[in-house]
């Protein structure tokens, strides 16, 4: 048994503990805030359990990672169109979107390809199976979203790999939610396009009831062609993405199914620059499916004591008509499907009345692809053939948790736990994780110490020349936190944190053409993130300023990561039904992985993007909103880390969106 | 094996900690420390009577230029009211709140919410307002037959409104038909001993 092993299992012993239960788990329970009951209708607050559930209620809010919520309101008001826009507007996350093929977002000074963060959909993760990352873009249905919860730092002791510098989680609408028939659609610049329907039913006293919603969405996103996207690519160059998503969640008192299905079907063309290259930045195709099934029962069993079971069903395809690049000698065709069936049970039990313990086993079969499956066709004008289905990997994991909280004289809160992950994969990986937190009247600090890992995949071993002897990549993670609410009307927060990050999984270039992939490297981070919210007559404003310093091993500055970024925005009602939105956030200058022209430079200037929504809610079941994105036009750039050193971000954008409701 | 060392600076990191936190509360003002689990179901309850106001018709006679919610008595949800009259309108109205301990205090008010000790004195309050377009809110076994207009009471966990509908007809209150449909809809005892 490692050391890391025994001190899990001790603290294991010590505090009965892994810890959290997730924030969103019992996503009614929560203590709300005046705001956002306000916002709800009564079906809605019809649904808040106020008795039974009060342990579970303070653990999700007063978790001890930093946990900031994006709410409905906020997504309609500021016209969000793409998650990535919500996250824009967050501290602490950095971006980096090619336009293309995928969108990526940096937790904390730490550049991923999106495998370093889990994003949830209810609690069940939507990360490509294989990859481990996820997808950013315009798939997920906002119109359908109650809420998005952003858990900063690790979080691996809960949700085991991939759960290393942050998790998103997506809370869709209940049934309960919105009553009756609602639809929207929107007209924008770049072709934009969309459209979504919501319906729910919902009969409170038995407690049964359904919601079907569904969205379907296109643009093309930005004009990068010719000097507009640096010369890097032609007059023929497409950015499209199209979005399909379709989400079904039907309640019968204890008893929760869920279905959703997500479709990112968008251009890659960027992937590669295409003026003086081999490559040409037309006809690919890069076509990804995600479907997620899961089912959900609580049982109460007495009070303090529950028991909640999940299975789940995941598939994550890449599928066979996906076309990632095409050259002059053809179209390349890649193909990759995955599944993963698992379940997973957990037990609340609150044996004293400080004390709340919860435990968990998880158990999962993957099946996932070694790589993808390839074709070619002969020419740049030909769709290539279907791709054969590549080699598959089989992945049993089981995992268990144990977490513990416990009050202490009305103002300290204790917790403590610790997940153990055996996979036939990649092993043995424990990750302990423990914090601290006093809260007095309106203010609170917290301290907390996590790990979290990202295991390699099939995909890490074999990649290249291969390499069987690859670990997991793990972090440490020390947090302080404080804040401080007065009259409800200002709440100040200041959260400062410490991160490494060790045996780095890295490409390692052997010679021409040939790489492995090696557990090498560090990233060393510290930061810090300030946040004002502002709630007076009829404004709400926020703010909020991050820095960070982030090296590698060798002291450098990490490229991608700005040390500065701020946000500031005001929401204005000048009645109950029109409301003006207006946001700005500065964007620090940065560093490219590669160099930008032929002068060699590689920073990235900084940037201000102004934002704003004018909305007119509810004109006899009517909604109107008027959205302009990067209202100054600044021409401002995102870093990459492929050989296009840069990508320019979109240019001014104007839509309109109208909504009614039956 | 983890050395005695380390287990020396784990618990001074630890006492260090506790002692921060400790003297970093006794900086807090205690001005501002309130019940940490009384705000939950008061913030709750009153978001439900800001809500009712949008199923409910008032007459127009009754109208002035303001929305008024009183509190009589000593009720938890004074405050959350408070806050929500100073950041919501009706109609384009501000709403006024105002909080009385004795019933020859009450002026009158498009919204009356009764605490528990009032609730208790729930036939006294009625006979008072007579049949002022007032609504009657409450949180008591049995208040909504007694002449409530709208009583909270939990069921399963979770909040629910009774509705005296003939209690409203009484203080000329027209509910809607979908805000009915959500109610648990309630006899009106008061109307059984008239003769």
């Amino acid at each position: 048994m490692t050391p890391r092993v025994r001190l899990s299992v001790v603290l294991l012993l010590l505090v009965l503990g892994v810890v959290y239960a997730p924030p969103w788990a019992p996503s009614l329970a929560e203590e709300k805030e005046l705001d956002d009951l306000l916002e709800m209708d009564l079906n809605e607050l019809m649904e808040i359990e106020v008795t039974t559930a009060s342990k579970r209620k303070e653990m999700l809010w007063e978790t001890l990672s930093t946990v900031r919520v994006i709410s409905a309101s906020q997504i309609r008001d500021r016209g969000y169109f793409r998650l990535d826009d919500a996250l824009a507007d967050l501290p602490g996350i950095q971006r980096r979107d090619p336009i293309g093929l995928n969108s990526y977002a940096f937790f904390r000074g730490i550049p991923n390809q999106n495998n370093l963060t889990l994003l949830l959909i209810d609690g069940v993760q939507i990360n490509e199976l294989n990859s481990g990352g996820f997808y950013g873009g315009g798939q997920y249905n906002l119109s359908n979203t109650k809420r998005v919860e952003v858990v900063y730092g690790p979080d691996s002791a809960l949700y085991g790999t991939n759960a290393v510098s942050g998790v998103i989680n997506i809370v869709t609408k209940d049934p309960w939610d919105d009553p009756g028939l609602r639809i929207q659609g929107l007209y924008g610049s770049f072709g934009a396009v969309s459209a979504d329907m919501g319906y729910s039913y919902w009969e409170p006293e038995k407690r049964r009831g359904f919601r079907l919603a569904a969205m379907y969405k296109t643009s093309d996103r930005a004009d990068l062609t010719g000097s507009r996207g640096g010369d890097y690519w032609t007059a023929d160059l497409e950015t499209f993405e199209t979005d399909l998503s379709m989400d079904g969640k039907f309640v019968w008192r204890n008893l929760t199914i869920g279905i959703n299905y997500l479709n990112r079907a968008a251009s890659s063309a960027t992937y590669h620059t295409a003026v003086g290259t081999e490559y040409l930045d037309h006809d690919t195709y890069w076509n990804i499916h995600f479907f997620n099934a899961h089912a959900r029962y609580e049982w109460k069993l007495s009070p303090g004591f529950e028991l909640i079971v999940k299975a789940m069903y995941r598939n994550a395809t890449v599928a066979d008509d996906s076309v990632r690049e095409v050259t002059t000698a053809g179209q390349f065709g890649f193909y990759r499907p995955n599944h993963l069936l698992g379940q997973e049970t957990m037990l609340v039990w609150s044996p004293l009345t400080d004390l709340s313990l919860t435990a968990g086993v998880v158990t999962d079969w993957e099946r996932l692809a070694d790589g993808y499956g390839t074709s070619q066709s002969d020419s740049p004008e030909l769709a290539p053939p279907h791709p054969d289905a590549p080699a598959f990997s089989d992945n049993f994991l089981v995992s268990s948790y144990l977490q513990a909280r416990y009050e202490l004289w009305g103002m300290l809160q204790l917790d403590a736990g610790a997940r153990y992950d055996y996979s036939t994969l990649y092993e043995h990986v424990a990750t302990p994780r423990a914090g601290l937190m006093f809260h007095r009247g309106s203010f609170r600090a917290r301290f907390s110490y996590g790990e979290g890992f990202r295991a390699p995949k099939p995909w890490d071993y074999t990649d290249g020349e291969g390499n069987s002897g690859l670990v997991p990549e793990r972090i440490r993670s020390a947090e302080l936190g404080a804040s401080y609410t007065l009259m409800e009307k200002v709440r100040l927060a200041v959260t400062g944190y410490r991160n490494v990050l060790f045996d780095v999984l890295s490409r390692d270039n052997l010679a021409a053409n040939k790489w492995r992939w090696v557990n090498r490297g560090r990233v060393d981070v510290w930061g810090l993130e300030a946040e004002i919210d502002v709630y007076i007559w009829r404004t709400r404003t926020f703010a909020n300023y991050t820095y960070t310093h982030s090296r590698d091993e060798e002291g450098n500055p990490v490229p991608e990561i700005a040390d500065h970024m701020a946000n500031i925005g005001i929401a204005l009602d000048f009645t109950r039904q029109i409301r003006l939105d207006v946001r700005c956030s500065y964007q620090g200058a940065r560093e490219t992985q590669f160099p930008i022209d032929s002068s060699g430079r590689t920073l990235l200037d900084d940037a201000f993007i102004l934002n704003s929504t004018l909305s007119f809610i509810d004109f006899g079941g009517f909604d109107l909103q008027f959205m302009v994105q990067n209202a100054l036009d600044a021409e401002y750039f995102h870093p990459s880390n492929q050989t296009t050193a840069r990508y320019r971000q979109p240019q001014r954008t104007f839509m309109v969106k109208g909504g009614y409701r039956f | 094996m983890t050395s005695p060392f380390t287990i020396r600076r784990l618990r001074s990191a630890v006492g260090t900690l506790l002692l921060a936190a400790i003297l970093l509360g006794s900086f807090v003002p205690t001005g501002f420390a309130v019940e940490k689990d009384a705000p939950m179901p008061a913030k709750v309850m009153a978001a439900f009577i800001y809500k009712f106001i949008s199923y409910i018709q008032w007459p127009e006679e009754a109208g002035t230029g303001e929305f008024k919610i009183t509190v009589l008595g000593d009720s938890l949800l004074a405050g959350p009211l408070e806050e929500i009259a100073g950041r919501k309108t009706v109609a384009q109205k501000p709403i006024v709140f105002a909080h009385v301990e004795k019933l020859a205090d009450l002026t009158p008010c498009d919204i009356l919410v009764l605490s528990g000790h009032w609730s208790e004195q729930l036939a006294q309050v009625t006979d008072s307002l007579g049949d002022a377009p007032t609504l009657i809110v409450t949180h008591c076994p049995g208040c909504a037959g007694n002449g409530a207009g709208i009583n909270f009471v939990t069921r399963e966990g979770r909040i629910r409104f009774e509705v005296n509908v003939a209690a409203l007809q009484r203080a000329q209150l027209v509910p809607a038909a979908r805000f009915l449909k959500l109610a648990i809809i309630v006899d009106d005892e008061k109307s059984k001993e008239q003769p």
